[in-house]
């Protein structure tokens, strides 16, 4: 089964981003087949510099600079989002796949099991 | 038949909440085999045994600890600590003297999930 975690929301306003990423991590621990999804604020979980201490919160973005460690490899980004933004590849932390609307939702129904956060 | 694994994620006033509750309980009522359910990020609060609902609203709580006689309520466990649902194992550990989980939840890592989920022929989220 494939698992796609797909991430909506911003960093810090909830605890979605975080948990949705200890998830996968998990996932990957385990030798799971899991794909990262970033759309809407989602996106915002990737840019680079983060200081989420400032505002005394944790900072588990950087973990994502660990994914290949758990061998998660496949990070889509929808491209509308970034736009919305104001974002390009150059502000995100990792390498990802930008992709349209139309592949972003293709990549996804590869993934039996779909989660969002 | 299929295997159902159901992931809650949404709080306990959220309508997504009483879905899940409704659809376990579908699954139950059915030829499909219900695996679990499974307490994530804000829907930790439904397993806190110290909701107490106005008798005339839905009770999430007591809803799921009647399901909960057919089929495993498991809560995540890092995400139950950081949200104040605690057993008494976990509250032993962490010093404090009360203990909220409500009857028939276990408390496990997300380790557990992944394994339900090589079990399941669909993941369900609410």
């Amino acid at each position: 089964m494939i698992t796609a975690i797909i991430n909506q929301s911003s960093p810090y306003q909830t605890q979605l981003g975080r948990e949705a990423l200890d998830l996968a991590l998990v996932l990957g621990t385990y030798e799971q087949d899991v794909r990262l999804f970033f759309k809407d604020a989602g996106v915002l979980q990737l840019m680079k510099e983060q200081n989420g201490e400032a505002i005394g919160s944790k900072d588990f973005t950087s973990t994502f600079k660990a994914l290949d460690l758990y061998e998660i490899e496949q990070v889509y980004v929808l491209d509308q989002s970034l736009n919305d933004y104001g974002l390009t590849a150059n502000d995100l932390t990792i390498d990802t796949v930008i992709v349209d609307a139309p592949e972003f939702y293709a990549q996804l129904r590869q993934c039996q099991c779909q989660m969002r956060f | 038949m299929a295997k159902i694994l159901i992931i809650v994620t949404s709080a306990s006033d959220h309508q997504a909440s009483i879905s899940a509750v409704k659809y376990a309980q579908a699954v139950l009522d059915s030829t499909h085999e219900l695996l679990g359910v499974f307490f994530y990020n804000q829907a930790i609060d439904a397993a806190n045994a110290l909701r107490s609902s106005p008798s005339d609203e839905f009770d999430i709580t007591n809803s799921w600890v009647a399901i909960g006689e057919q089929t495993r309520l498991i809560a995540c466990s890092a995400a139950a600590q950081r949200r104040g649902v605690l057993n008494k194992e976990e509250a032993d550990y962490h010093g404090h003297q009360q203990f909220n989980i409500a009857k028939g939840f276990e408390i496990l890592g997300l380790g557990e999930f992944v394994q339900l989920q090589q079990s399941a022929d669909k993941v369900i989220q609410f």
